[in-house]
């Protein structure tokens, strides 16, 4: 797996004259389990769909689970960085996205061009969540703050919309692209992987995103360092607004309307996607790969549980138990690499 | 009565606020069918918000609660063929115990409770979905429910009598109880109290039992009074009840706030509900409202605060 490549500086410091690449991959296996153990379960999903029905191990089957899990993993990949900056998860997710869908509608509706429409929609979430990162720099919960803000925006948005029975339907051709393939590819899926590899690069591999981790990693290391502390909080959500705008306008596209109650289990989507990626809740460890591994995970998984018949509500429960025993597993793990 | 005033000033501030402007701009949110509409939000918001308070005392969180409610509504009403209190009683034991032991695996494996909590919310949620069978479900036998309907003289009715009780034993328990002590001492000086012999373990289960018990039992008496539930109904009661509890002014660090608190933020929130309803307002303006009203008492309670205890850095998360 990619994920290889991505092994800490601590861990390839450590590689000292004389061990030969298979040692340092096995050191790096055991001191970063969380690596190595989602590709494994990913694995073991693949095998699990392709044993239960002839369907899975189809081109067509695997471009349908990537498809599904753009939205959630592109709306992951940007929560990893409040995340890993310490700021916990932001509660206000479904809100956030659901407005940049309803402005990017609004707007299309209104006979804005194309541009226009996507830079309201980008600006609406970025300011919402520039708020909320405003606060949580201050000092304030995240999770309150968010939850707070998250109902402020679902009010406001419904009470907008009110006059238009609640939703507004658009169909414009010039967003057909959003929803077309490229090379058999479906076009969210290639945005989905652009924003992983762009934060992910831009996590791993630059000055801003070192101090991100340092921030999340050790509040205090970091002050003393000379970090502005409250410079990469606010940025981490901005980043978290750009990337849930894109997935709302995905899912505006994708569903050609956009209500206040569109995408109603994404929050808690992409919080599952972050947290099976093995990402610590706490910050400091992780990287945006991961939570876009986490999103096509339960995307693969939730695939499995449909081809074998598994009710909405079925599927639901089935993913709760499993973010569940990632979280307690994933718990035990890191808290015995520490000692 | 100065303590009082001083103790609780922000939130008698907001309620007076409240109550003027309710009374300016509804012209029928008066008397006795006011007070009942007020007290209503007590049987549910507060119940929740009752329980989600000792959390918070605990110094934990409990996300859980609105999936909880969710999933004892649906439970009981499927239970209510084999009589309405059993039905209850059942339920509510049920997620009291599923609770105590959330609170015992936070406390044993030293996970954060944020963290185990946000994975039951999505658990319960899909609970709720599996106990219904995937759509709504009813009462058969609506003669057996009807008595949560009585009402006693002009103000009072039995879900709204139950949580009056349940404010009264929590609060006494909280106040009095060494168990509740113990929950003020873990919460607000966890290494010291550790250091002094009191059990993490024990507090954390009594308070996380409290909490998934107090959201069942709202849960429970609202579906049964309405004679039905659909799944995950009552998720919203998750923020209702922070709401309630934050603007009451329960401390998000831990170890601060009565049950004073929380009277204080459930009345100031179901004024303002009731109030606006009673005004002609629609839902998203109370959503709108509540999240409001959250987000300036979190900010009061900040500002408030030592200036040596913000020292322009961002508190170190508590986390793991």
């Amino acid at each position: 797996m990619s994920l290889h490549t991505d092994v800490p500086a601590a861990t390839r410091s450590v590689a000292v004259g004389g061990a030969t690449p298979a040692d340092r991959i096995r050191r790096s296996m055991r001191r970063e389990p969380v690596l190595w153990s989602l590709p494994v379960l990913l694995l073991a999903a693949v095998v699990i769909g392709a044993v239960a029905s002839s369907d899975f191990l189809t081109g067509a089957n695997a471009s349908a689970i990537l498809r599904a899990s753009a939205i959630t993993g592109t709306a992951a990949v940007g929560m990893s960085l409040v995340t890993l900056s310490g700021s916990f998860v932001s509660m206000s997710l479904q809100q956030t996205a659901m407005l940049s869908a309803v402005a990017f509608a609004y707007s299309m509706n209104a006979g804005s061009s194309a541009s226009v429409s996507l830079t309201v929609a980008v600006a609406a979430c970025v300011l919402v969540c520039l708020l909320e990162g405003g606060f949580v720099a201050l000092g304030l919960n995240s999770i309150v703050t968010t939850l707070a803000v998250g109902t402020m925006v679902f009010g406001a948005v419904s009470w907008v919309m009110a006059d238009r029975l609640g939703s507004i339907t658009f169909a414009s051709s010039a967003f057909g692209w959003l929803t077309s393939r490229v090379f058999g590819i479906p076009v969210q899926v290639i945005v989905f992987a652009i924003v992983t590899a762009v934060l992910t690069i831009g996590v791993r591999r630059t000055v801003f995103g070192r101090e991100l981790v340092l921030v999340g990693a050790n509040r205090d290391a970091a002050h003393l360092s000379g970090i502005n502390i409250k410079r990469v909080v606010v940025l981490s959500f901005v980043g978290l607004g750009l990337t849930t705008a894109i997935a709302g306008i995905m899912a505006a596209a994708v569903l050609q309307q956009a209500t206040p109650t569109m995408l109603p289990t994404l929050t808690t989507d992409v919080i599952t996607a972050v947290l099976v990626g093995g990402i610590a809740i706490g910050g400091g460890n992780g990287s945006p790969i991961q939570a876009a591994f986490g999103a096509v995970f339960i995307s693969t998984v939730s695939n499995v549980m449909v081809l074998a018949g598994l009710s909405e509500g079925q599927r639901q429960a089935v993913e709760g138990a499993l973010l569940l025993c990632a979280v307690i597993v994933l718990h035990l793990v890191q808290r015995r690499g520490k000692r | 009565m100065i303590n009082f005033w001083k103790e609780y000033r922000p939130q008698l501030v907001v309620l007076a606020i409240a109550l003027i402007y309710v009374f300016a701009t509804a012209p029928l949110f008066r008397g006795s069918a006011a007070l009942y509409s007020v007290l209503l939000g007590f049987a549910t918001i507060g119940i929740v918000a009752l329980g989600l308070s000792v959390t918070l005392i605990a110094g934990e969180f409990d996300l859980s609660v609105g999936s909880m409610a969710s999933v004892a509504a649906v439970l009981a009403v499927r239970l209510s063929g084999a009589g309405v209190w059993a039905a209850i009683g059942v339920t509510v034991v049920t997620c009291a115990l599923i609770g105590a032991l959330q609170g015992f695996l936070i406390a044993r494996l030293r996970i954060s409770s944020f963290v185990l909590t946000v994975a039951t919310f999505a658990l319960f949620a899909g609970l709720s979905w599996v106990i219904a069978g995937g759509s709504p479900v009813s009462v058969k036998d609506f003669a057996a429910t009807s008595f949560l309907y009585e009402r006693w003289g002009s103000v009072l009715a039995p879900d709204i009598v139950v949580a009056l009780v349940l404010f009264a034993a929590i609060g006494l328990f909280l106040h009095w109880a060494r168990a509740g002590r113990e929950i003020y001492a873990i919460g607000g000086a966890r290494p010291e109290a550790i250091s002094k012999g009191v059990s993490v373990t024990r507090a954390l289960t009594i308070a996380f039992g409290t909490s998934a018990g107090c959201a069942a039992l709202a849960g429970t008496m609202a579906s049964l009074k309405v004679g039905s539930a659909a799944p995950n109904d009552y998720g919203n009661l998750l923020l209702s009840g922070v709401a309630a509890a934050l603007v009451g002014g329960i401390g998000i660090r831990g170890g601060a706030g009565t049950v004073g608190n929380v009277i204080l933020g459930v009345a100031i929130l179901s004024v303002a509900a009731s109030g606006l309803s009673s005004a002609g307002a629609q839902g998203y303006t109370i959503q709108l409202v509540t999240g409001g009203l959250l987000l300036v008492m979190v900010l009061v309670d900040f500002a408030e605060l030592r200036p040596t205890a913000r020292t322009g850095r961002v508190r170190p998360a508590k986390a793991t």
